[in-house]
């Protein structure tokens, strides 16, 4: 609640003199297991210009409403940043992301992911579920289509996971946050991460090399007792292309010596991840379609996603279908959704997830199918 | 002597239309490479009526740098909120070999990424309007073969008339257009009026320009109607706070930068 006032007083006292953006949605869920799951969701964001720099502020929260616990509010971005001829600078909390891949985390590794509620929302807004991290971002651009990207990240954060009021937690999911956990500190230069990337357009490639020398956020059960952050290193490259009414997406990393958890233990070794997408438009319709593969000695996994999307009605009206498969697991979901924009301020969702599978992440989903209904304001 | 004159007409007709082609091409040149400032910006405001007078209203940032015979356009979506930051940067480079193909991103803000998109498909409708992004582009010339069908009165002005008729079926599949005839101020550079013609060659859109205005020294369409003849719907495209030689700062048409509102 404290949050809540010192977002609104730092909103009030910058109004005059900045944009404001603000949005409350309404989310409701009829899960399988014969439950409904709502809550209100807020987001209100800050644009403001000065003379040297510009500041974009985003404050989040949600409030359960079939639940009480189920409540928080944070600043998703505090952002201070300008742009020079050849140079530009972020400094703050912000979201980094990088790569061509929709959905799967190649290269896109930087910050970690809130899933607090549930996996869908990561499906349904990447960018919302990514969790900001305190870092400095600078961007060089040389000679013509040549950049360099450098990010420092002293900032440190966990991948959230479910929480139980959500029903999209379990007993396993409980168990595993209730380890004690080893992780960096925050803020400590030390336990800092950094990151780099080189980009540039060549003969109609765009074409980028990636490094991470950061942290796996998701952690790893040590002992009975025990999980812990394990360093993270990464090399990456990818290029898209446009062939003919296609685009060709493609990327690949190797996590070098990278920890990971085995049956009763955890392993430490090299993980290579490729990734290749096709996209097609026509008019308003668009298909895209995925598939990755990871390999190392002890697994080679191969995942798939189709995302077919129609517009109608000046784009008031948009279909859309998300897929994801694991060909190794045999788990994977399936997300219907309709959105008709009322108005310009008010939007509503309806659809319908089905998940599949008795393995994996998505399998503890495997009774929450589910069909949902949201409502969404604009207020300004 | 009759035959004469016919052989007089058969050696001359093919290049009285020659003439009409080369001048209609000139004219088109000098409407691509009018003299409308190094970089350039406004805010648009877009209405979209449907067949039952119903508006919805759609609010643009649009900036654009000239940068040798290069063209950088950013264009900024401000409304509808849903898609609020959804940016699309087109990157049109007439010295390269194979100039008639731009390069255009897209930066959807749930992914939080820009992502390519084929230039071989500019009929999709521009946020819902009917504009399509081939009507926002700069003109690619080389696309349609164009001829000088006379001179007519718009609005009290003299205007070239001129038909151009797509090149081939690529251009068709491209723009869905197979001809257009375009009315262009002979002292402005300026069209300001236009008929499209569908794939099967029928009229099926007009645009007409209700407004120009002196800006800066530079006369600059300000208001614009786009109405479709098969679903009676109609988009007016208004400018404002329209600038020129703003000089931005190239780096803020980097596909890094999509998703920023764009500052200079």
């Amino acid at each position: 609640m404290v949050k809540l006032v010192l977002i609104s007083i730092f909103f009030y006292i910058n109004l005059k003199a900045s944009d404001i953006y603000s949005n409350l949605s309404l989310k409701n869920a009829y899960i399988d297991n014969h439950s409904l799951f709502s809550y209100a969701e807020g987001y209100l964001e800050l644009e403001h210009e000065t003379q040297y720099f510009d500041l974009n502020i985003i404050g989040r929260g949600y409030y359960g409403l079939t639940d009480k616990e189920y409540r928080d509010t944070w600043f998703e971005r505090f952002l201070i940043s300008r742009k020079l001829d050849n140079l530009s600078f972020s400094l703050g909390k912000q979201v980094l992301n990088w790569g061509e891949s929709d959905y799967f985390r190649v290269v896109n590794i930087l910050n970690p992911v809130d899933l607090r509620d549930y996996y869908l929302s990561y499906l349904n807004n990447p960018q919302s579920v990514t969790k900001s991290l305190w870092s400095l971002k600078l961007d060089y651009v040389g000679i013509e289509n040549f950049g360099v990207n450098f990010i420092f990240i002293p900032d440190f954060e966990m991948d959230n996971l479910p929480d139980v009021y959500t029903g999209f937690s379990n007993k396993n999911i409980e168990y595993f946050k209730s380890l004690d956990t080893i992780k960096p500190d925050s803020l400590n230069l030390k336990d800092s991460s950094f990151a780099l990337k080189l980009d540039t357009s060549l003969y109609d490639n765009d074409i980028a090399l990636y490094y991470y020398h950061g942290w796996n956020s998701s952690p790893i059960q040590i002992s009975k007792k025990e999980k812990k952050i394990f360093r993270r290193d990464m090399i990456g490259a990818s290029i898209s292309r446009e062939i003919n009414y296609f685009v060709i997406r493609a990327e690949s990393a190797l996590y070098l010596n990278d920890a990971i958890q085995t049956s009763n233990n955890y392993k430490k070794l090299n993980i290579v991840k490729s990734l290749i997408g096709i996209d097609w438009v026509n008019q308003d319709l668009s298909i895209s379609t995925q598939y990755l593969n990871t390999h190392s000695e002890v697994e080679n996994m191969h995942e798939i996603s189709l995302y077919i999307e129609e517009k109608f009605y000046n784009n008031n009206l948009v279909l859309s279908n998300i897929s994801l498969h694991n060909f190794t697991t045999g788990v994977g979901l399936d997300e219907f959704k309709f959105k008709y924009r009322y108005t310009e301020n008010i939007n509503f969702y309806l659809g319908y997830d089905v998940f599949w599978g008795d393995e994996g992440v998505l399998s503890n989903y495997s009774s929450q199918n589910r069909l949902f209904f949201n409502l969404e304001f604009f207020i300004n | 002597m009759k035959k004469i004159l016919n052989l007089i007409l058969l050696v001359s007709f093919p290049s009285v239309i020659f003439a009409e082609v080369t001048s209609a091409f000139k004219i088109m040149e000098n409407l691509k490479w009018r003299n409308d400032g190094q970089s350039r910006a406004s805010e648009i405001k877009l209405d979209i009526v449907d067949s039952n007078g119903n508006t919805r209203t759609r609010k643009i940032e649009y900036i654009e740098l000239d940068k040798g015979k290069s063209r950088f356009t950013i264009l900024y979506v401000d409304s509808p909120r849903d898609v609020r930051k959804t940016t699309i940067l087109i990157k049109n480079d007439s010295s390269r070999k194979n100039h008639t193909k731009s390069d255009i991103w897209l930066y959807i803000p749930i992914l939080g990424k820009t992502k390519k998109l084929s230039s071989k498909n500019k009929s999709g409708s521009f946020v819902g309007s009917n504009f399509q992004y081939s009507d926002l582009e700069w003109i690619i010339l080389e696309d349609f073969i164009y001829t000088l069908k006379g001179e007519e009165k718009v609005n009290g002005r003299s205007c070239y008339k001129v038909e151009a008729k797509a090149l081939d079926k690529n251009v068709i599949e491209k723009t869905s257009y197979s001809k257009k005839i375009l009315w262009i101020d002979k002292k402005y550079d300026l069209i300001v009026k236009e008929d499209f013609f569908n794939r099967d060659g029928f009229l099926f859109k007009q645009l007409r320009v209700n407004k120009i205005k002196k800006i800066d020294g530079i006369r600059t369409i300000v208001k614009q109607t786009i109405s479709n003849l098969i679903n009676s719907q109609k988009s007016i495209m208004s400018l404002s706070n329209v600038k020129y030689d703003i000089n931005p700062s190239p780096s803020i048409f980097r596909k890094q930068s999509l998703g920023e509102r764009p500052r200079w």
